[in-house]
């Protein structure tokens, strides 16, 4: 299919069932929780090795946090609701904690005992014994003396089912046009609710096929969208095409994720060919892994 | 929603123990079985109905004619509204763990005692023992809410384990006595030897206070807790004006350390 100039592959992106779920961080200014912020959600590109993605949701202003300052939401997706736990445990431990002047929130609702995610439940104990416990409007709060004053953090948080691995790749005449491309879209699938682009930026530029020639390597270069490699008989990329960038989404549902890739699809086919797009498509892995399945031809703008 | 008012035919002639007056207690009855209810009045019994003009139809909401001598009313409430027109006598909403209870007058002694849930709301002042033990146990109020307009005797808030008390005037001596957890706001001053014997929780007023020698002095701090306190304050009805408005700086004392307590009295600005 072409639109204004751009090919759009009639195939479909592959995504995975995850955990997830959203903390809310404020701060004394916007500056001091993105600074919070970018550290928690920081090493959380991929569950390969990170153990979680993760990234910043949006910044929030003061009439929209529990406790009237400015913050920044986050959510973090993990392939279970314990190594979320985990991640959440020591990211907020280590990033949230010591950072001047924040105070961390669950931003999801109440849910089950099962689902829980501990954040102030474990992390009190750093208050040696001076930690003070506060229940206001039902929700617990822990209260724990730091050395700016006191950090204010929530008793528990709670997974939600997510979507993870959702996904764009854009083909482009040049390195400098997929990313310009791949910039402006990620600015507007940014603008979705619920998702996060858990890549620099919001872009990856060494997407992966499952396995390798090598053994102990669970992941390999995506050599079929390799330029490079384009006179090879595997490759998917026609002569034109001199660079790839992907955009990798993570969501609190399908349709979430099925709305950013709408949003990026619209910016792309509106900037059109002569921006140096030639094509866009999406990754999968033949369908068997992933149970939910994002067909670029049902989610055009 | 259905509503059953109850009139008082003439004064009373000795205290009454309207416990049995409960919404839940009376919604499955019809007006004539409600009326022949016996309560205890003084020394001996009398019928509902020789006490009270009934009118409307029972439902999730009781309306009362208040009077000193009416004691333990809504005692025991666990859901619906009992709203009260005039003062009410002692321990009312003792041990309440739901519901509503809206006094338009004053309190006696020991409103709102040993509350477990739910919401009990005084325009008028309140006696002494609010929010407080029942005599021999060792927690008080483990839930809910106690909102007064006006001022409260001695010992409000006395072993209080969770929940909340505002209170919108001044509150008499030993507030917070034995305190295990919870918050008690006092929009005006605190009594005398506030805080005796506090293990955990947290008190707060506004003014300068004498604090007792358990206490230690830990200055002015900015405490983000309060402004979250405030905004959950704002989302009531009925809270007194003289408990918001947190700045969220506070001065601070630790204590009571005379009982190995780590509570706080918080100043606020």
């Amino acid at each position: 299919m072409l639109l204004n100039g751009i090919h759009i592959e009639n195939t479909y992106a592959e995504a995975f069932d995850m955990k997830a779920t959203r903390l809310i961080v404020t701060a004394d200014t916007l500056a001091w929780a993105r600074h919070a912020g970018m550290a928690a959600t920081g090493f959380a590109t991929s569950v390969i090795a990170c153990g979680c993605e993760s990234g910043i949701e949006r910044e929030l202003a003061p009439e929209e946090t529990p406790d009237g300052r400015p913050g920044v939401s986050l959510l973090f997706f993990a392939t279970g609701r314990s190594v979320l736990g985990k991640q959440v445990e020591t990211r907020l431990g280590q990033c949230i904690l010591t950072c001047p002047g924040t105070a961390c929130f669950s931003g999801v609702p109440r849910g089950a005992k099962e689902d829980l995610i501990p954040m102030g439940r474990k992390l009190r104990y750093f208050g040696d014994g001076q930690q003070m416990s506060k229940l206001v409007g039902g929700r617990r709060y822990w209260r724990i003396p730091v050395m700016d004053g006191e950090f204010l953090c929530e008793e528990s948080s709670w997974s939600v089912p997510a979507v993870g691995g959702g996904n764009l790749l854009i083909l482009a005449d040049a390195r400098m046009a997929a990313l310009e491309a791949a910039e402006a879209a990620a600015d507007a699938m940014r603008a979705v609710p619920n998702v996060v682009l858990p890549f620099p930026g919001g872009v990856v530029r060494s997407g992966s096929k499952v396995g390798a020639k090598y053994k102990g390597m669970p992941a390999s270069t995506n050599d079929a969208y390799c330029p490079t490699l384009r006179g090879l008989p595997r490759s998917r990329l026609p002569a034109e095409v001199e660079s790839v960038l992907e955009i990798v989404i993570d969501g609190l549902t399908a349709a979430d994720v099925a709305a950013a890739t709408t949003a990026g699809l619209k910016c792309l086919i509106e900037r059109g060919r002569g921006s140096g797009v030639w094509g866009v498509t999406a990754g999968n892995y033949g369908g068997k892994l992933g149970r939910h399945h994002f067909h670029l031809h049902e989610l055009l703008p | 929603m259905s509503m059953l008012s109850f009139r008082l035919k003439g004064p009373l002639t000795g205290r009454v123990d309207a416990s049995p007056l409960l919404p839940h207690r009376l919604a499955a009855m019809d007006l004539t079985e409600i009326a022949a209810l016996p309560l205890r009045l003084g020394r001996g019994r009398i019928a509902v109905g020789d006490l009270f003009d009934l009118s409307g139809s029972p439902g999730d909401t009781v309306e009362l004619e208040g009077d000193e001598r009416l004691d333990f009313v809504g005692a025991g409430l666990s859901g619906g509204t009992i709203r009260v027109a005039g003062p009410v006598g002692h321990r009312a909403g003792t041990g309440m763990s739901g519901g509503s209870l809206v006094v338009e007058g004053s309190a006696g002694l020991a409103a709102g005692a040993a509350m477990r849930g739910g919401v009990l709301t005084i325009a008028g002042d309140a006696g002494n023992e609010l929010g407080g033990a029942l005599p021999g146990e060792r927690a008080g109020m483990t839930g809910g809410r106690i909102l007064v307009r006006g001022s409260c005797g001695d010992r409000v808030g006395e072993r209080m384990r969770r929940g909340l008390i505002a209170v919108g005037g001044d509150a008499g001596a030993y507030a917070a006595l034995h305190m295990n957890a919870g918050s008690l706001l006092i929009g005006g001053r605190p009594g005398a030897a506030t805080g005796h014997g506090m293990r955990n929780g947290t008190v707060l007023f506004r003014g300068e206070i004498d604090a007792l020698p358990g206490f230690a002095d830990c200055g002015l701090n900015q405490l983000p807790f309060l402004s979250l306190l405030d905004n959950h304050l704002s989302e009531l009805d009925w809270v007194p004006p003289s408990c918001r408005g947190l700045t969220g700086r506070a001065r601070r004392w630790l204590g009571d350390r005379g009982f190995g307590g780590r509570g706080e009295l918080l100043s606020c600005l």
